[in-house]
This record gives C-alpha cells, sequence and structure tokens, in this order.
C-alpha cells in the first residue's frame, strides 16, 4: 500500500480536525518517517514535555488547569521563505501539535518536499499566491527578509498578531581545531547553498588561521552538491572576490581562497576587522582570527543578528556569554535544530495560544 | 597636448578613437594612481600585458567606499571637492574626489550634443540647487545643464509650486518626481515637453518598475511615454547612457565602453547574455576609467547595452535614495 492510500485510511478512521490532543500526536507520530529529516527525532513524551514546559502543562488545551486554560488561536498564517523547507515544516509541525487552522503561503517558486507532504492533508490550505481571503488570521508567523516583513506588516489586517521571523545570521567560534572539523563546518556552510539563518557566514578561530584556512578550502571543494548559486549571489561574490585582491594589493591583512573559475566556495581571513557581518550565501565564508574578549564592541551590532553558534569544543560555549546567542551548538549540526528549539529566542507554541482565567 | 586636452577637444566636437584613448588612458592611471596600480599588478594586467580595451581591469563600485585608500591620479592637496553616493546614514558611502570638474562637463554637454538630445528650454528641476546639495553628482550635472532653471525642492525637502506655462522640461530622480506626482493635480504639459528621470526606485518602502515610473509620469503630466528619457549614470563615473521611453537600450558617447561579465565565469558574456554591466569611461580620467557596476545587462554593442536592473542583493541604493531620503523627513 502506497503512502498516499494509507493516508486516506487514516482519515477514514480519524477525526481529520484532530480536536483532541492524543489524536495530532498520534498523527504526528505516524508522520515520523517523513517529518523527522526537517524536525528532528521525537515521541509522543517529548512532545508532551515540550508542551508543558510552554504552557506549564499540557491538559492546559482540552481543561481547565490551577484556574487557566488556553485556546489554540487560529487561523494562523505561515508565510515561508524558499531558502529551506525546514521553517515550512517546523511552523506547521507546532500548528498542528496545538491544534490551530493553518493557511501556508508557500514562494511562488514552489517548496517541493513540503509541497509533496502536504498534498495529503486536506486540513492544511496550502497556496503559492496570497489570496485577499487570508489577509486577516488571527496569527501570522512570517519568515522572511526586511522587505517581505514590511509587506506583510501592511497587507495584514491591524487585528493580526505577528510572529516574526527576520534575517538572521550564525557564525563559529573554534577555540581548538581537531580532525575532522573542517568537514563539519563546511556542511554547516555549504547545506541549503548557505542561504538560511543557520548557515555559517563567519569563523572566528583561535590558533593557526592560515592552516585552518587550507583546510577549509580543499573540504568546501570536496563537498557534494555543489552550490548553485544565482545570479545575483554569483555577482555578490565575484565582485567581493575583487574588493578582497584590491584591498590585498593596498596593504590589508586579507588572504583569499576560492574555488578555480567558478564561485562554488570563497574563504576569506580577514586579519583587519572581526566585526560580524551578514554574508553573501554561495559558500563565501570569512574567518577571523578569536578576538580576545567576544563582546559587541569586538563584533558590533550585527551580533544582535545573531541565530546560532557552531562552538568547538562545546565545553567553550561560556566564553559566548556575554553575547548570549539564541542557539548553540556542536559543529555539523547547525542546520538542524531540532523542532524543541527557541527559534529567535522565544518560545514558539506560546504564541499560538490564548489563555483564559477563572476567577 | 596633454591627454586632458586631447580629451576635452575629443568632447567638444573634436575626433577620437575609443580603443586607442582607453589604452592610453590606462598607462596613465596605471602610472599615476598607486592604489589602481597595486590592483592591476595583483590581477597580472599591465600596460605591457593588455593590449586591448576589452581587458582594462575593472574595479567593482565598492572601491570607492574604501576609507584610507585614495583612488585618484593626482595628490591630495589638488583635491577641490568630492561627490558622495546617495544612502542612509547607516550605509558607507562611495566618494569620488575630483580636482576639476572640466572632464564632467564636457562628457555631460557632449553626450548630450552626440546623442541629439534636446535643447533644454524653461527647465523645472525636482531636485535641490548645487549649493544644497553640494556632493550630489546628478545635481551638478543638472547645473551644468542649465544654471538657469527652476528648483523646485528647498534645503528642508519641501517642494515648490509647479506651474509650468508652454513646453518645458522637467527634470528630476524617479522617486521625487513620482512622488510630486502624487501630491500634485493631474495635468497635461504643452506639447513638445519632455521629462528627463534618473536613479533606482526602489528604496524606503517604495518600489517602482521602470515601466511603471513612465507609465505614471506619463499619466501625470501628460506627456508621452517616448518623451520620457531615462538617464543611467552612477556618481563614480563622469559619463552617462540615455534612453528614451520607447527604445530599448541606453547609449552612451562615443568616449565610453561597455562590456558584460558573465557572473559565474568571470569572463566576457556571450553575444545576447547577461551580466554585470562594466563600463570604460574617459572621463574619469583623474580616477579609475573601468568601473564594475552591480547592475545587470545584455550588451547590444560597444556603448550600448539593455539594461535589466540593480542586482537584487546590492544594498538598494542610487540617486533617488538621497531624495527620497528628504522628501520622507519633510
Amino acid at each position: 500500500m502506497d503512502a498516499r492510500a494509507e493516508l486516506t485510511i487514516y482519515y477514514k478512521t480519524h477525526d481529520g480536525r484532530m480536536k483532541t490532543l492524543s489524536k495530532r500526536i498520534e498523527f504526528l507520530l505516524s508522520q515520523r518517517k517523513k517529518l523527522e529529516k526537517w524536525v528532528g527525532e521525537y515521541g509522543e513524551a517529548t512532545l508532551i514535555a515540550w508542551i508543558d514546559r510552554e504552557l506549564g502543562d499540557s491538559r492546559r488545551l482540552e481543561q481547565w488547569v490551577d484556574g487557566t486554560k488556553v485556546v489554540a488561536r487560529g487561523p494562523v498564517l505561515h508565510v515561508v521563505s524558499g531558502n529551506t523547507e525546514h521553517a515550512a515544516f517546523q511552523s506547521v509541525f507546532r500548528a498542528i501539535l496545538i491544534g490551530c487552522e493553518s493557511w501556508v503561503k508557500i514562494p511562488s517558486e514552489g517548496l517541493m518536499e513540503f509541497e509533496v507532504w502536504a498534498a495529503d492533508l486536506d486540513f492544511l490550505e496550502v497556496k503559492r499566491e496570497l489570496p485577499d481571503a487570508w489577509k486577516a488570521p488571527e496569527v501570522a508567523v512570517i519568515y522572511g527578509g526586511a522587505e517581505a516583513l514590511s509587506f506583510f506588516r501592511d497587507w495584514l489586517a491591524p487585528r493580526t498578531r505577528l510572529i516574526e521571523h527576520g534575517p538572521k545570521i550564525s557564525a563559529a567560534f573554534i577555540f581548538e581545531d581537531r580532525e575532522g572539523l573542517e568537514t563539519e563546518l563546511a556542511e554547516d556552510i555549504m547545506r541549503y547553498g548557505q542561504r538560511g539563518c543557520l548557515s555559517v557566514q563567519t569563523i572566528y578561530f583561535k590558533g593557526d588561521e592560515e592552516k585552518f584556512c587550507q583546510k577549509l578550502a580543499h573540504a568546501l571543494e570536496a563537498r557534494r552538491p555543489k552550490i548553485t548559486a544565482t545570479v545575483s549571489e554569483a555577482g555578490g561574490i565575484r565582485n567581493a572576490r575583487e574588493l578582497v585582491r584590491f584591498r590585498n594589493a593596498n596593504g590589508a591583512d586579507l588572504k583569499l581562497w576560492e574555488s578555480p573559475e567558478a564561485v562554488d566556495w570563497t574563504v576569506v581571513l580577514d586579519r583587519e576587522e572581526t566585526l560580524l557581518k551578514p554574508g553573501l550565501s554561495g559558500g563565501f565564508v570569512r574567518v577571523i582570527p578569536m578576538p580576545e574578549e567576544l563582546d559587541r564592541e569586538s563584533l558590533g551590532a550585527e551580533i544582535d543578528f545573531l541565530s546560532t553558534a557552531v562552538v568547538e569544543p562545546l565545553a567553550s560555549s561560556n566564553e559566548l556569554e556575554e553575547i548570549a546567542p539564541s542557539r548553540i551548538c556542536s559543529p555539523g549540526e547547525a542546520q538542524e535544530p531540532g523542532i524543541l528549539w527557541h527559534p529567535d529566542g522565544e518560545m514558539p507554541l506560546a504564541g499560538l495560544v490564548r489563555w483564559r482565567d477563572l476567577g | 597636448m596633454t591627454l586632458k586636452e586631447t580629451l576635452l577637444k575629443w568632447m567638444r566636437g573634436g575626433e577620437g578613437d575609443f580603443a586607442e584613448a582607453a589604452l592610453e588612458v590606462f598607462r596613465f592611471q596605471f602610472s599615476e594612481n598607486p592604489a589602481y596600480r597595486n590592483y592591476c599588478e595583483a590581477v597580472k594586467a599591465t600596460p605591457d600585458s593588455v593590449s586591448d580595451w576589452h581587458d582594462i581591469p575593472a574595479v567593482p563600485t565598492d572601491v570607492f567606499k574604501l576609507s584610507g585608500t585614495a583612488l585618484r591620479t593626482f595628490p591630495k592637496d589638488q583635491v577641490k571637492g568630492y561627490f558622495l553616493t546617495s544612502g542612509t546614514t547607516r550605509e558607507v558611502k562611495g566618494k569620488h574626489e575630483f580636482r576639476d570638474l572640466d572632464l564632467y562637463q564636457a562628457s555631460v554637454l557632449g553626450a548630450w550634443r552626440v546623442l541629439g538630445l534636446p535643447k533644454l528650454k524653461e527647465p523645472w528641476f525636482f531636485s535641490q540647487c548645487a549649493a544644497d546639495a553640494p556632493h550630489s553628482s546628478l545635481v551638478r550635472m543638472f547645473e551644468m545643464l542649465d544654471r538657469e532653471g527652476r528648483w523646485l525642492i528647498d534645503a528642508e525637502g519641501y517642494i515648490g509650486v509647479f506651474a509650468p506655462e508652454g513646453p518645458v522640461a522637467v527634470l528630476g530622480t524617479s522617486i521625487a518626481l513620482v512622488q510630486a506626482c502624487e501630491r500634485m493635480d493631474v495635468i497635461s504639459l504643452a506639447e513638445g515637453s519632455w521629462i528627463f528621470e534618473t536613479g533606482g526606485s526602489k528604496g524606503l518602502g517604495r518600489s517602482f518598475s521602470p515601466e511603471q515610473v513612465r507609465q505614471r509620469l506619463s499619466g501625470s503630466l501628460g506627456v508621452p511615454e517616448s518623451k520620457i528619457l531615462n538617464e543611467y549614470g552612477m556618481t563614480e563615473l563622469f559619463s552617462q547612457f540615455y534612453k528614451w521611453g520607447h527604445e530599448i537600450s541606453h547609449k552612451g558617447p562615443p568616449w565610453t565602453g561597455i562590456r558584460v561579465i558573465d557572473v559565474f565565469s568571470g569572463k566576457p558574456a556571450k553575444q545576447g547574455q547577461p551580466g554585470y554591466l562594466e563600463i570604460v569611461d574617459l572621463a574619469n580620467l583623474d580616477t579609475v576609467s573601468a568601473i564594475r557596476t552591480q547592475d545587470f545587462a545584455i550588451a547590444m554593442g560597444e556603448r550600448e547595452f539593455i539594461l535589466l536592473g540593480r542586482d537584487p542583493a546590492a544594498v538598494a541604493r542610487g540617486c533617488s535614495r538621497g531624495v527620497d531620503d528628504i522628501l520622507q523627513n519633510a
């Protein structure tokens, strides 16, 4: 029996709207094979514990507990960008768990794997276009760039609660080199074309930076599949490389490694400044000697947009307490935050419910 | 005769050979502009190895943003002024220093002549005057075209009264003109009137395609789209390219050349293929002639191209931003 037929039987034997938490969890468990790639491993106990943590008690979704109860907000409009499919899967996963009705606006060019999965779910409305009927959801969870956020602030009804996930950057903080590290970092950089908020754009490195850059360059060259840069990314990379060459020729302490006759990857060793900056995508990474102090002064104002900090060894995480990134992980794990994380430092389930009080 | 005098003579109506002059300008800049020479040596392109103007190394416009790196062929004590690229206060601005504006003026007026652009009669500038915007290359260009025109935007960004009589020329940035049109009644300018618009139309929450800009201006001012002239220029260049509303490509004067670069290979794009636009502008004698823009284009000839638009990854910028900033604050 194929997956579609299995789902049809599932809906015939279950209430498609999945009004109870147990039914929703049962459904999510039935989807584990397809979803764990995007949300990480999960089981019933994990999901219950997650709700307990954010709502105090998972029973509140269905009954009064200590004088309070919660109601799933809805409809929830999920606006997801095209750079990675994680956001779409994770955002909708949370809404299903809480019991929110969901509308999903995917990019006009599509979101292949998500669309294939969602095609069988009659309780999800997924569209590439943006109908006027979607102007007044109770909540809108928006992933996208500054322009997209600005558009939806204007377009949506004033009563809609906005949960915005704007552009973010991620960086690695390497306090000790080790064998195989460069391969794991290559994955953190290159997966999804380096277009995601969780993609590493900058590496702060303690040790022999030049030797590390050479190893990283080899790892980036060896990694498959290659990134297919967009025309815009390729242009930006070409310009950035020439700018490095120009500065270098005029005395700046920079060094460049680049994919030959292509824009697949670029490593710039930058001993001129320690500021964190938005990256170019397309496999372009800056390596910066580790500053004495990791703080706002050395890393600059963009630190407010730091999403994930990849740290090696993980035991050195306390060195980052001054900048307090919202997520810390080991090399090779940047792109797999798992469903229980707090995107942009927020409790994602809490934003999907409305509280009621007795007395 | 010095190289500058030769170029001035050409721009003022004399004869010139672009391919030959471009190589001579390259030799001069290689010799007199140390920062550019260092770069050329790094990419192994020197006067000994470059024998075709297509191979003259181009610098990205971001090079003009580098503080501490002088991009000029003359010493600091000869700097008489500078133009700045527009942008918000947070953005680093590009700086184009000059010791005089002889070549700028000769190129502006020369292009106007050789491209057969109309004489400015009764011009209305939807712009500040040079005294209020001393670092705007566009405003200075307007002044070169006609000092006596009416300047409609004051130092604080307020738009004055537009009361044209008879055929007029209306000049301004795309955003300034569109905003002005939105604030006034629809009118129909007298036959023979025409519009000059320039600059990106993206930034500060407003975004119009070039077609939308033309339609809005045509609809608001009653001027046919074929009488709307689009200028392509930038602070980093002293020469400009022009296209009327009914045309598809921008054309430049004979002392400019263009190349289109395939962004994936870094090599010249095949015929008809899009890529980054590079411009070799001999009016830039005192800085660097070969500039790589962040605009996509398709080459149509040695100084003619179809402009596809600004790279979306580049920071929103363009002349419109300077005026747009002012109008937003007003």
